[in-house]
């Protein structure tokens, strides 16, 4: 089973660089996988993941563990995300208005069955796929971030709420609209 | 329940996060209304695309120099917290009071033969007392084509462009 | 020789006897020279991945693709030598310890002509990287030398 992330923690406090290793080696790859989702860019993921680390290495005496230690790492993760993004000019230009919540917004229909071994309908969904990255790509940072929060991490809204530091209640908006805008940008494919 | 107020609670519903009561009361309304139903879908199936796509971009990434990138940044920080400035040199002995003379003239008669061994030779090197932690490379000559200097604090490491124009294009 | 005498000399060759001329370890310094290719796009070799945060922040390119690497141990004053791709060559000779850090003159040499002829300090596990000037077999990329300078491990202790 192992140490707990807080005896870890502890022990790297105290000079213990295995422990720190451990951290690293147990959350490398989510964090990683965060990283790629906001970024989309493998290298640069994995750049941000190195320097998540090392920041939290840095400020192992200020966590407190009131939050665990994985809602802390990926704070950490998103924040530097954000900056790479900020440095390399490439925020999307989309607006925050919230899209019309009426009845008469066509509702996507997104295939749900899965089919192995056709090469026809693997380069669909090879193209699916490019349409989604593209269309995860548009959504501003902040709503990215609750996205891959939620549907990959599988945090709760709770936990979301720690990593973002913004109140529960705007997580669920900015989810809400993110599936929305989501759901709108591929309806063509469907 | 009404079909407005199911749709506003769809999101958590799908994610879980309702409470034990609304979350019967909203499962009872999908079950019948085939609208909220085709919506419950729709967010399930958008929730396996964004994991699909995620994976694939994900999968083959080698995470193995991530720790030593880690490493690195960790042995940055250790070297300037502490300080570390190296290894003093061997300490003489504290001599006792009683021979101090013998080993006054002892000494001094060492420090004469060191310097007329030293005086045609190569200074002796002494145990190095090492610099460690970020620090940037310092250039005391330099003879040869025009270059720019980039410098990176973080990492205290430093490039010398032997060639005209930046190197990249970002 | 009288006993006051005997006692002098026993003592000068136990002073000089205790003063290190030169460090006893077999290597003074340790050299690594890390020959890469900067590229605008691609992957990153594995064994570069520590270094990419790095040589992004000081050369910008986003892949970095090694091409070779020596580790070679040197004693002061003494040269070495390393073959650079396009008929180049990198000479180094570790000077003396100064400030903390190591001296070391650094020459780079492209055929007959001397591109760089430098003295620099670096720090114990410091980085100085070249940026070789671009030419056509690198395409949109450019040649990169990386030098790590340190001592070995039983001198740092």
């Amino acid at each position: 089973m192992g140490e707990s992330d807080w005896d870890l923690v502890q022990r790297a406090r105290r000079g213990d660089r295995e422990a720190f290793r451990g951290l690293v080696e147990r959350y490398q790859r989510k964090v990683t996988s965060l990283a790629i989702g906001m970024l989309r860019n493998p290298d640069d993921a994995l750049d941000v993941t190195q320097e998540a680390f090392a920041k939290a290495y840095q400020n192992l005496a200020r966590f407190k563990g009131d939050a665990s230690f994985y809602t802390w790492i990926y704070r950490i993760a998103l924040n530097l995300c954000i900056d790479h993004q900020r440095r390399e000019g490439r925020l999307p230009q989309v607006s925050l208005d919230p899209l019309d919540d009426r009845d008469d917004v066509p509702r996507p229909t997104i295939r749900d069955e899965s089919v192995r071994g056709d090469p026809v309908r693997r380069a669909e969904d090879a193209e699916i796929r490019g349409r989604m990255r593209d269309a995860i790509a548009e959504l501003t940072p902040e709503h990215r971030a609750v996205i891959l929060l939620r549907e990959v991490e599988g945090l709760s809204y709770e936990e979301i709420s720690q990593t973002l530091d913004v109140p529960k209640g705007t997580v669920m908006s900015r989810l809400h609209y993110a599936r929305r805008q989501l759901q709108a940008r591929l309806q063509e494919l469907l | 329940m009404h079909c407005l107020d199911a749709r506003s609670k769809l999101d958590a519903f799908v994610d879980t996060e309702l409470p034990p009561r609304e979350l019967v009361e909203v499962a009872r309304h999908v079950a019948e209304c085939v609208a909220c139903d085709a919506s419950v879908k729709q967010l399930m199936a958008l929730h396996d695309a964004v994991c699909d796509v995620t994976e694939a971009d994900a999968s083959g990434v080698d995470l193995r120099g991530v720790w030593g990138g880690v490493e690195a940044a960790v042995d940055a920080h250790d070297a300037s917290r502490q300080g570390r400035q190296g290894r003093q040199g061997r300490m003489l002995r504290r001599l006792p009071g009683r021979s101090a003379p013998l080993w006054a003239a002892g000494m001094a008669m060492a420090a004469g033969v060191m310097l007329f061994m030293g005086a045609g030779g190569d200074p002796p090197v002494a145990p190095p007392m090492i610099a460690a932690g970020p620090r940037m490379p310092v250039i005391e000559r330099y003879v040869g084509v025009s270059t720019s200097i980039k410098k990176d604090d973080q990492t205290g490491a430093m490039l010398i462009n032997l060639g005209s124009g930046r190197l990249s294009r970002r | 020789m009288n006993f006051r005498r005997f006692a002098l000399l026993v003592t000068v060759l136990i002073v000089t006897s205790s003063v290190p001329a030169t460090s006893g370890a077999a290597d003074d310094v340790t050299v690594q020279v890390l020959t890469l290719v900067g590229k605008a796009r691609g992957r990153t070799d594995p064994e570069l991945r520590r270094h990419r945060s790095r040589l992004r922040r000081l050369a910008g390119f986003r892949a970095y693709r090694l091409v070779s690497d020596q580790q070679v141990g040197c004693r002061w004053r003494a040269d070495q030598s390393f073959r650079l791709p396009n008929d180049r060559w990198l000479n180094l000779r570790p000077k003396r310890l100064a400030d903390g850090q190591i001296l070391m003159r650094v020459r780079i040499r492209d055929g007959n002509e001397a591109l760089v002829d430098t003295d620099v300090r670096m720090n114990d596990r410091g980085t100085l990287v070249f940026g070789m000037p671009r030419d056509s077999l690198m395409g949109d990329g450019a040649l990169l030398i990386m030098l790590n300078a340190g001592f070995p491990p039983e001198v740092r202790r």
